[in-house]
């Protein structure tokens, strides 16, 4: 026999330790899972869940400063949403956007929001989200900024627009980039709170899932931004230091994903296993490439500060990767399935749907190959 | 315009969300009837899907195709194969590819994979040390691409692929493009620069390894520029040759009392010092840099820097280059748990402690010594194919002949082992500045040479007769003719 420290899957990775995940476990079954469909169609938000596996530790495993190993353990994170997701990917993505606003604000300079707003976020008394969608895409070139900001005693007064920002309510918090249009016009992130003066959301339209994750538009009608929630200034370098952790803790959402479509597929062969032989993409071949996935994302994940374009192509590769398997799974799943997983009702056209989001979420699969090609052509 | 022209109905869409209003359909769901122009449109009128009003929306103007951009779009479009009997090789530098030409030369059949984390292009390295001299445009460096290569080779290039981790019990690669099944696997990672953290707040110094490290290099040399190399070794010294041949100007700094002074005899360092000092290097030996500080830019030029030595002078630099060693890529093979000192150990049939894993190249540890040598690289990349094909190739190490590529003073330096080392001694044959003969005798026997200048040519004749018995009368005798 070969010695290796390879470990199973399932087992606790070897970075550190994961209070939260048999605990969380038993809070996805009991009570998340008979709230999935309601939440993928109805709308309905998890929110008492939510906040049970905040004091669980479920959103807090990465930041330093918050949890009781005093390291940024972005493999414990990404296996809490992972937990998460294999169930209701909804839920999984409202726990990355807590994730990816306390992530913000524990790498910030704001000792106001560290001191008023992260132990909240942390422990799932507050609410967090990410509206870096459209700068990711300006980053890439993809997009103009959305969002403007006047100078003001103080700070400043922002202006504008965006569609679709998820996980908001009355008051929670998100990360937000706008451009100054003072004398040295530059970008600028600050955390707003819903309940901001002049801050508005709008309901979007029907969307085909993940309809739970409190999505809406939002609208900037002058509103306040006091200097002490600016995050960085200047930003690139703060950019730098938030992006791999920012990308690396979605792969939580596709991994689960995943996990729950196998899961189907196993359900479905103890009565197909005749027939499912006949497709492509079987439970083992997809256990294997989710092993893969999973060593490859923790390795990546246990140095979160490597500031280095040639790390971020491989955190970027990495999403790449993780949306592809995603959708080969998912459509595995409903396959193996057949009318029954065709069924409204069903987890595999729900996990369908959801695997198209991990695809065009940002970075969507196409915007990763765009920017990998930039890369790599230097 | 034409009246037709103005009839067309036109398309607007919303900047916040993408919602395209095209004024043939209208939105009826909010009473705009088809045909209503966007002017008609009234103030208090939504966006159906964000809410922003008409001030958010811009004429539609559709995007043209780029077809630089659709070429690089193309190659995503590959997925990745899935052989469990492939060879893998790891590392697209000199060893990686001769390990998939000579293999392919051995066997037709078998599928073989290059995984690399560059865009795996071929070129060979030594001529990197004296491409500045002779101004060689980086790109004519390369002498093939790797997907060219690849093809030639019928071998499956994967560019830009970083190794992780080995699951050696599924004998999987793990890479952030996701597992690559292996039959064989043959670690070829290379060597890569040690790096120096000195203080200060310059930028930081360059180092000089690959053809990439190169390219940035001569696009950041200005003519005349001032450089500074810390570090006098083998790569240090070869640099600040060839840079000074170029017209540079050139400060090196080095810890020891001389050039080389870990490979080569002493007598051969102070020619060398000489040499170089005559070619117009400025050499400061027995020293290191202190700090390294960042002087103002003038204007949009780059930053040059200001370098204090222990010895308490200042230098300033254009470009500062460290060259202080490699060390082997071994940090995977280390986590996956296989046998390693400085490099990865391999048997004469460069196994590692894996069977189903072998090692070449920079990378590769035999008999405890390294041996970052193209000749070296070569000989193991033929037992490698040897045994994948079935055979029973065994690796007989080289002597070891090390080929400086300094013009103003070639040397060709055949060091003694480490046990040799610590009892014998190196002895001045013959020669005068300009060419010398040194020999190393350990326990009677011919143990190690340096020839430089015109001698080096006596290289082959000296490397056959390693081992002969040596005598003092002998060396009398030859001295005096």
């Amino acid at each position: 026999m070969l010695e290796t420290r390879t470990q199973q899957a399932g087992e606790a990775p070897v970075s550190g330790p994961a209070p939260a995940e048999d605990g969380l476990r038993e809070l996805v079954a009991g009570q998340l899972a008979p709230l999935t469909g309601r939440i993928d169609r109805e709308g309905l938000y998890p929110e008492e869940f939510l906040r049970e596996a905040g004091q669980l530790g479920a959103f807090r495993s990465h930041l330093a400063s918050q949890n009781p190993a005093g390291k940024a353990d972005l493999v414990s994170a990404i296996r809490a949403e992972e937990v998460i997701s294999a169930e209701c990917m909804t839920t999984g993505f409202v726990a990355w956007c807590q994730n990816a606003c306390a992530w913000y604000v524990e790498n910030s300079d704001s000792s106001t929001l560290k001191r008023e707003v992260l132990p909240k976020l942390a422990n799932g008394e507050a609410f967090g989200a990410t509206a870096l969608s459209n700068p990711m895409k300006w980053f890439a070139s993809i997009e103009e900024l959305k969002l403007s900001a006047e100078r003001v005693e103080g700070g400043y007064v922002v202006s504008g627009a965006l569609p679709w920002v998820s996980n908001l309510g009355e008051d929670h918090y998100f990360g937000a980039i706008f451009r100054t249009t003072d004398d040295n016009p530059r970008p600028l992130m600050a955390v707003i709170n819903c309940a901001d003066p002049g801050f508005s959301l709008t309901p979007c339209p029907e969307f085909i899932a993940l309809e739970g994750s409190r999505t809406f538009g939002c609208h900037f009608d002058r509103v306040f931004v006091p200097d002490e929630h600016v995050l960085a200034d200047p930003l690139p370098e703060y950019i730098q230091r938030i992006r791999p952790g920012f990308v690396l803790l979605q792969m939580g959402m596709g991994l689960g994903l995943i996990e729950g479509c196998i899961n189907t597929m196993h359900e479905a062969n103890e009565t197909l296993s005749h027939v499912n032989g006949y497709l492509d993409d079987q439970a083992g071949e997809l256990e294997e490439v989710l092993e893969d996935a999973r060593q490859a994302t923790y390795a990546l994940a246990r140095d979160p500060f490597d500031t280095s374009d040639a790390f971020f192509a491989d955190v970027l590769q990495m999403r790449l990767t993780g949306s592809e398997l995603a959708l080969r799974a998912s459509q595995s799943a409903l396959l193996h399935t057949g009318a029954r997983g065709y069924l409204a009702s069903a987890a595999a056209q729900r996990k369908l749907r959801e695997s198209y989001f991990v695809a065009i979420v940002t970075p969507a699969i196409k915007h990763l190959r765009k920017e990998l090609a930039r890369i790599h052509a230097h | 315009m034409s009246a037709e022209a103005e009839t067309e109905y036109r398309r607007y869409i919303c900047r916040v969300c993408g919602y395209i209003y095209d004024e043939a359909k209208g939105d009826p769901d909010s009473g705009l009837p088809p045909g209503t122009r966007f002017e008609d449109i009234p103030d208090d009128w939504y966006c159906p899907d964000c809410n922003v009003t008409k001030a958010d929306f811009d004429r539609l103007q559709p995007r043209a195709e780029d077809p630089v951009e659709a070429q690089a779009a193309q190659a995503w479009r590959t997925p990745l194969a899935d052989d469990p009997d492939a060879v893998v090789v790891v590392g697209g530098g000199m060893a990686g590819w001769a390990m998939a030409e000579e293999l392919r030369a051995r066997d037709p059949e078998r599928s073989i994979r290059l995984v690399t984390g560059d865009r795996g292009d071929y070129y060979t390295k030594p001529r990197i040390s004296t491409a500045c001299a002779r101004g060689v445009d980086p790109d004519d460096l390369m002498e093939e691409s790797g997907v060219a290569r690849a093809a030639r080779l019928g071998v499956e290039l994967l560019p830009h692929v970083r190794l992780l981790d080995i699951d050696r019990e599924r004998r999987r690669l793990i890479t952030p493009r996701g597992g690559i099944p292996y039959g064989d696997l043959v670690l070829a990672t290379g060597a890569s620069p040690i790096r120096l953290d000195i203080p200060g707040d310059g930028p930081p110094p360059r180092v000089v390894n690959t053809l990439d490290d190169y390219r940035a290099l001569r696009a950041e040399l200005q003519p005349g520029a001032r450089v500074a190399i810390v570090g006098a070794g083998l790569v240090g010294s070869e640099l600040a040759d060839d840079l000074a041949a170029g017209g540079y100007s050139v400060d090196l700094i080095e810890m020891a009392e001389r050039p080389l002074a870990r490979l080569a005899p002493p007598e051969l360092g102070d020619d060398l010092a000489a040499a170089l000092a005559q070619r117009g290097v400025a050499l400061y030996t027995g020293t290191s840099v202190a700090c390294l500080q960042a002087l103002p830019a003038a204007g949009e030029g780059p930053v040059a820097s200001r370098l204090k030595l222990a010895g308490g002078e200042t230098l300033e630099a254009d470009v500062v280059i460290t060259a202080l060693g490699l060390r082997p890529n071994i940090d995977v093979a280390v986590g996956a748990g296989l046998d390693c000192g400085r490099g990865i150990r391999v048997d004469a049939t460069l196994a590692t402690s894996d069977p189903a894993i072998r090692a070449l190249g920079d990378c590769a540890e035999y008999d405890g010594v390294l041996r970052p040598y193209v000749g070296t690289l070569r000989a193991q990349a033929e037992v490698i194919a040897d045994r994948l094909a079935g055979g029973t190739a065994r690796y007989e190490p080289d002597a070891g002949t090390v080929q400086v590529k300094t013009t103003s003073l070639p040397m060709q330096v055949c060091p003694p082992s480490a046990a040799d080392a610590a009892t014998g001694e190196w002895v001045l044959v013959g020669g005068d500045a300009d060419g010398r003969r040194m020999e190393f005798h350990a326990n009677g026997r011919l143990a190690g040479f340096a020839l430089s200048g015109a001698l080096t040519r006596e290289a082959g004749p000296m490397e056959a007769r390693l081992g002969e018995a040596v005598t003092q009368p002998e060396v009398r005798a030859r001295m005096a003719s």
